[in-house]
């Protein structure tokens, strides 16, 4: 017989958002909490970033990923959560059921609210469609990341890393360090997608080649990996006939972006946005589904780790709200991503709350030197000085209540170029 | 003669130029460019992260870390080091393993628990 079980607040993910989301929601007052988390400890994907850097807005020092966790562990020993490892939501409803596997069984939670906080993933070798053989030595950066940092496995010896987010770059350092030759990181776009002081750190420190508008073409290998095919690209992406590299090699890091992990909100039909790859949601960080909310990296792909957890207190924020009977999504006006703008986050902002400022994050769409703008039944709001802008940062505007017209018109943020 | 450098403390990354011949810093928005900047021209340095070995503990590697940062031309001398340790579990975040490594005034500390 399957068990069932009642929580007041069930939080699905035991990372950086996870955990600010249940000592937040603790410390509101909301006491019948359960945290579950499919790894066999805490701490999400921050226990396999052993590099620092982490930690400078909250802690005020630079931490390493796994010393960010410790922090936040003893805050979350102060709490009475009930927190279950190894354990897995499998399935949810749209009644706010769970199905959830764990080492005692199946079970299932009803729960009067949600939080979200299950991450990212990596987009894998299937994603970007790379010609040739299935052989190993093909794997995800971050899957290195793990091997190495945690099993103390090396993935290979001989290295050619394709994109350069930072978790590739992070992964070229970590490789030469352990004794590899990583022979350089080849990016399809004209420019880098990870942070600039990685490519100085991870890349020019030890004399690893960055080259930009290349990719790799082909994989060559039997069993393993045992070389690959460097070609140009053109303007548009496309492979120029004739510029072909081949380098042997054992190992290919992929580091080709992250897509939030909404799998079982999607069984629920929570409103996806197509653009942030994350749900839908409201300054309360509520989904379209009441009472279920979303945050960290499964909401939107974030670059520092504090923002994630600052994003995990608002949804417990929220999740008190909703539980004190506060709830309620009728009164809602859109935030349009307007030109050069790929999505904002919230993406609808709830009129009936006493909050006298607006936080928006958000991307633009290419680098870009310009000024965000916001703007409002048809008068600009906001307009923040022109300054450089890149993809690769997290953007935010601030938009204070008093700004806006009492009516429910739409919110509009978009670059001006000048 | 003027050096152009991005500083690497933290993720804005300032463009720096700094004045070969008197380390004055132009470009920083924080007090730290202006000590980043002639420290990078003169002795770059680097926090150095890593794993060291451990055994009766979750996992068989244990994150370790630099206290301060190390010259840069260092950091394979210290990784060699690391690579010697054999710990044993419990480890506490912050243990020293290494004290004063290689005579540069820098110790090698846990950066977990375990």
């Amino acid at each position: 017989m399957i068990r069932n079980e009642h929580r007041q607040l069930v939080i699905v993910g035991g990372g950086a958002a996870g955990i600010a989301s249940a000592v937040k929601a603790y410390n509101l007052g909301i006491k019948d909490i359960l945290l579950l988390e499919r790894d066999r400890e805490l701490g999400g994907i921050l226990e396999q970033c052993i590099h620092n850097g982490f930690g400078l807005h909250i802690f005020k020092e630079e931490l390493t990923g796994p010393e960010y966790v410790e922090k936040w562990l003893k805050k979350i020993a102060e709490c009475n959560i009930t927190i279950k490892i190894d354990a897995s939501v499998l399935k949810m409803t749209k009644d706010k059921e769970l199905i959830v596997q764990s080492p005692e069984g199946i079970f299932n939670i009803k729960a009067d609210a949600i939080i979200f906080a299950t991450g990212c993933m990596e987009r894998p070798r299937g994603a970007i469609s790379l010609p040739g053989p299935r052989v190993s030595g093909i794997m995800t950066a971050g899957s290195a990341q793990r091997f190495l940092n945690i099993d103390g496995n090396m993935p290979g010896k001989k290295v050619v890393i394709l994109g350069s987010g930072d978790i590739g770059l992070i992964m070229a350092r970590r490789m030469t360090l352990e004794g590899a030759k990583v022979f350089g990181v080849y990016e399809i776009m004209p420019y880098s997608t990870g942070l600039l002081r990685n490519v100085i750190q991870c890349l020019n420190d030890f004399d690893i080649p960055l080259h930009l508008s290349k990719t790799v073409y082909k994989v060559h290998g039997k069993s393993r990996l045992e070389a690959v095919t460097i070609i140009d690209v053109d303007e548009n992406h496309k492979p120029i006939e004739g510029t072909e590299e081949y380098i042997e090699c054992d190992t290919l890091l992929l580091s080709v972006g992250l897509l939030p992990e909404t799998s079982v909100l999607e069984d629920a039909e929570i409103k996806i946005n197509p653009f942030s790859k994350g749900p839908i949601v409201n300054q309360m960080m509520e989904t379209s589904l009441e009472g279920v909310f979303a945050c960290g990296n499964m909401l939107h792909v974030h670059d520092l780790v504090d923002n994630v957890s600052l994003e995990g207190e608002k949804a417990a924020a929220g999740a008190f709200m909703y539980l004190s009977g506060k709830g309620g999504r009728n009164q809602e006006r859109l935030i349009n991503a307007g030109n050069g703008l790929i999505y904002t986050v919230p993406r609808t902002l709830r009129m009936d709350t006493d909050e006298r400022f607006y936080e928006i994050l958000f991307r633009v769409s290419k680098p870009v030197f310009g000024k965000i703008t916001v703007m409002s039944h048809s008068k600009i709001v906001i307009e923040h000085k022109s300054r450089q802008l890149s993809p690769g940062e997290m953007e935010k505007v601030i938009i204070p209540r008093d700004k806006l017209a009492n009516n429910m018109e739409d919110i509009n943020i978009y670059v001006e170029v000048e | 003669m003027k050096k152009e450098m991005i500083c690497i403390l933290c993720p804005r990354g300032c463009r720096l130029s700094v004045d070969i011949d008197t380390l004055e810093v132009l470009g920083h928005s924080c007090p730290r460019g202006t000590q980043f900047g002639p420290q990078e021209l003169t002795n770059a340095k680097r926090m150095l992260t890593t794993t060291a070995t451990i055994v009766g503990a979750i996992h068989k590697r244990i994150p370790v870390r630099t206290t301060s940062s190390v010259p840069l031309d260092k950091i394979f001398e210290c990784m060699k080091e690391i690579k010697k340790l054999k710990l044993i579990a419990p480890i506490r975040r912050g243990d020293i393993l290494i004290e004063n490594i290689l005579d540069i005034g820098v110790d090698i500390i846990a950066s977990r628990s375990l």
